[in-house]
């Protein structure tokens, strides 16, 4: 018992010489300290990633960036869990009421993503897309693949990409999702449960194409996904990419900070390399 | 003859009795060991086909005309294995230096620092133009070094923690251990649109390494024969490429082509047509590329990996998830023993046992089945919300000290029950006050139990993911202080999975979990051994 004791108490000096050494280093020359964290949309969160490397590399500051969804953000805002969040969809009417104010750092399209190794397809039309979304078509056969029944994963309805997905595809259509859809909770989890499950098809942000090994993009109506396509208006699902704060940010606040550089050319480039399309 | 038939009964119902144990057991031996060395094996190597614009075929040496050629030259502690034209522009133009790290190629959080030749000579603008090719880029990035010799950009390489140079391939003589030659992937295919054509919605979309060799080698005459429109393969191969080193046999009805007028008429107006060129060769906008699938092997679990410091889910290791979760297991253990086993000594020793006791256990025992999600709701309005202490460190170690509580008590009930009446009574009987009976006879008794206990209680916080995903947001630094969001192995394992960021990475750390799991149940049972034998 003595020597757990021993073992306990050493544990926790380490413990308080780390935080003492945290508290040290707390305030850096830029006059920006501490931690936030930020929050919301999954297709964003590529985004906020690697702002956040920068700021921290350059200002003495913490930050970390969940990615519960859009909604999640949003709520996030609103309720004061996030300073800043994020969301890949626009903001709804009650949400503008209640002070949500959205600002746009880049665009983005939704791509179609199959399994690669057991799916065939490379193309659909946006009528074969609505009837598989809506539970028309069944089987790969009918669209040109191997007679196999069609895996449809969806988006949970937290999620930006979502609603923009219902939005272009089935909301147009005038038809409702197919209610068996496996749900699958980010962009992350949507491409790995696409690359490991045979016969998947499912949908997400283009900065999440060819992230996991085994899926492979499909072209709609022989128009590929990509941002050539997106900014001349051929490609037909796409996004503004939406940071949300709460009003307008104060001036000289970190969060206003943060957001500027995002807007900033740098922040573009940003949003650039990461296969998103930016602003202008 | 009755006897004997039922003793034959019996015989029998043993012996199926037996059978079906020993199959069972076996089952379940086979099992453990099943999952366990599959994660084990995942963890330690890796094996994904992934795809690229680019063919595996590497080279030294670049060439950027008929005599001169290029190498390049990285600091010899990066470990790269190969790099492609394309990354080496990325390299070489990243526009914000606190980005420009070597961890997609190598997965270490290095920043790369890249140097070129100051003078503006021939050489300089060949090597120029095939990075940064047609991009309006005219000049190199502000942080690029610059230097004047191959001497100096060896020198600079070598002695900068991930430098990136070149250097003219006459001057290789020069090159010393401490930079290493970069194999470059410099070769990419683009076909006549004819092959990739949509047909019933289905069109070419890559090719294998293996597929390619043997076109190579001449042996695919028809794309039918690769999973292609029925259509003859015609092969054109840039003059520039010499394949010798990587393939034994190369086919010898192949045109090469010296020009990009020859290369771009022969794309166009070959149906059929496969071109293999350089990168910069000929504008890729003109004709899409085939992409080529590569199988990559490797180790995945190196010592790098467990003691470097994490960078994005990429890049870097994982000390500090390892670190964090030493950290949240002693916490949550500092704040939830005291509270636990004081609650069981007074539950077994001081409550009166009545109803209300009763519904107190029931409270804990149900509390203790209670799925952590639930928890992690609480914690996220209660603790993050309410009370308004933020995503972080404090909110996610009370969330989970409430979560183990229950748990810490029923055992701690359980192992102080276990202790013999007489014990008691015999410390009563030489004068002993309840408390001193407490503490030197029936803590000391029952810690082996009371041990167990923590140490279940330990297995729960290595575990615990949901709560966590909740309360302790997804930071990738150390813990610095108690509002900090960081990441534990458990939840950095689920974010790699969930995130699509890295099955080879979630995997390995997946083994150091059961290392450490391995480690503390290890280190308890030789704990318990000694506690019974000093009790």
């Amino acid at each position: 018992m003595k020597k757990i004791m021993l073992v306990m108490l050493v544990l926790v000096a380490a413990l308080t010489l780390v935080m003492a050494n945290g508290q040290g280093d707390g305030q850096g020359e830029s006059g920006f300290s501490g931690s936030y964290a930020f929050g919301g949309s999954t297709t964003l969160e590529p985004i906020f990633m690697d702002v956040n490397t920068v700021m921290e590399a350059r200002y003495s500051i913490q930050l970390s960036y969940d990615a519960p969804g859009s909604s999640a953000g949003v709520s996030g805002v609103l309720d004061g869990t996030y300073p800043i969040g994020a969301a890949s969809r626009e903001l709804k009417a009650q949400e503008i009421e209640a002070g949500a104010v959205a600002t746009p750092v880049g665009v983005d399209g939704v791509a179609i993503v199959v399994n690669k190794d057991s799916v065939a397809v490379d193309n659909l039309s946006i009528q074969q897309i609505v009837d598989i979304y809506s539970g028309v078509i069944t089987n790969w056969s009918d669209v040109g693949g191997a007679d196999a029944e069609i895996v449809v994963l969806n988006r949970d309805e937290a999620s930006g990409t979502r609603s923009c997905f219902k939005d272009s595809t089935v909301k147009e259509a005038g038809v409702d999702f197919v209610s068996d859809a496996i749900i699958v909770t980010s962009n992350g989890d949507m491409v790995s449960k696409v690359g490991s499950t045979p016969y998947a098809i499912g949908y997400c942000g283009f900065g999440y194409i060819g992230k996991d090994g085994g899926t492979k993009t499909v072209s709609i109506d022989a128009i590929d996904p990509d941002e050539e396509n997106v900014v001349n208006g051929s490609y037909a699902i796409s996004r503004n990419l939406n940071v949300i704060t709460l009003g307008e940010l104060a001036d000289g606040s970190f969060e206003k900070f943060y957001l500027d550089y995002m807007l900033s050319t740098e922040g573009q480039q940003i949003v650039k390399a990461l296969n998103f399309i930016p602003l202008n | 003859m009755e006897i004997s038939r039922s003793t034959r009964k019996i015989h029998r119902r043993e012996k199926t009795a037996k059978a079906v144990i020993w199959g069972l057991s076996a089952l379940t031996i086979f099992i453990l060991f099943w999952i366990i060395g599959f994660i084990l094996i995942r963890g330690f190597y890796s094996n994904k086909e992934v795809r690229y614009d680019f063919t595996g075929y590497t080279e030294e040496t670049i060439p950027l005309d008929d005599q001169h050629g290029v190498i390049f030259v990285a600091h010899s502690k990066l470990r790269i294995k190969d790099i492609t034209t394309e990354d080496l522009q990325t390299l070489y133009t990243s526009p914000i230096r606190e980005l420009n790290t070597w961890g997609d190629f190598t997965g270490q959080d290095i920043y790369c620092k890249p140097a070129v030749y100051l003078e503006p000579s021939e050489f300089n603008s060949a090597v120029q133009k095939l990075l940064l090719g047609n991009s309006a880029l005219d000049d190199w990035k502000s942080y690029t070094v610059k230097k004047n010799s191959s001497e100096e950009i060896l020198e600079y390489v070598g002695n900068t923690p991930g430098g990136l140079g070149y250097i003219p391939a006459e001057d290789a003589y020069l090159i010393d251990k401490k930079v290493q030659i970069i194999p470059v992937r410099d070769m990419v295919l683009q076909v006549n649109p004819s092959v990739t054509d949509i047909v019933n919605n289905r069109s070419l979309q890559a090719v294998t390494m293996d597929q390619l060799n043997s076109i190579l080698r001449g042996d695919v005459a028809n794309w039918n024969q690769i999973d292609g429109p029925e259509l003859p393969l015609v092969l054109g191969l840039s003059s520039s490429i010499n394949l010798s080193e990587q393939l034994d046999g190369i086919s010898h009805s192949v045109t090469a082509m010296d020009s990009r007028a020859s290369m771009l008429s022969f794309l166009e107006h070959t149906p059929g047509a496969l071109l293999m060129s350089r990168f910069g060769d000929i504008d890729t906008h003109d004709f899409e590329l085939l992409s080529v699938d590569r199988i990559e092997r490797g180790r995945n679990l190196t010592l790098a990996f467990i003691l470097e410091k994490p960078a994005g889910g990429d890049a870097g290791g994982i000390s500090y998830f390892i670190i964090n979760t030493l950290i949240l297991i002693i916490l949550t253990l500092l704040f939830s023993t005291p509270v636990g086993v004081m609650a069981a000594i007074y539950l077994v020793e001081y409550a009166k046992q009545g109803p209300f006791v009763r519904i107190l256990r029931m409270g804990t025992e149900t509390l203790a089945g209670i799925p952590s999600i639930v928890f992690g709701l609480f914690g996220r309005i209660f603790f993050v919300k309410i009370l308004g202490l933020g995503i972080g460190f404090l909110s996610s170690t009370l969330t989970v000290t409430l979560m183990i509580l229950p748990t810490l008590v029923r055992t701690s009930e359980e192992a102080l029950k276990a202790v013999p009446k007489n014990l008691r009574e015999g410390s009563l009987a030489m004068g002993a006050t309840r408390f001193q009976t407490i503490m030197r006879v029936v803590i000391p008794a029952a810690s082996p139990g009371i041990l167990t206990g923590i140490i279940l209680a330990v297995g729960r916080v290595v575990g615990e993911t949901a709560i966590l995903l909740y309360t302790l947001g997804s930071g990738y630094d150390l813990v610095r202080n108690l509002s900090s969001p960081a990441r534990v192995l458990s939840l950095h394992l689920y974010l790699l999975f969930s995130e699509a960021v890295s099955f080879d990475r979630a995997f390995a750390t997946a083994t150091v979990l059961i290392f450490m799991v391995l480690i503390t149940n290890l280190l308890t049972k030789k704990l318990i051994r000694k506690q019974s034998v000093y009790s």
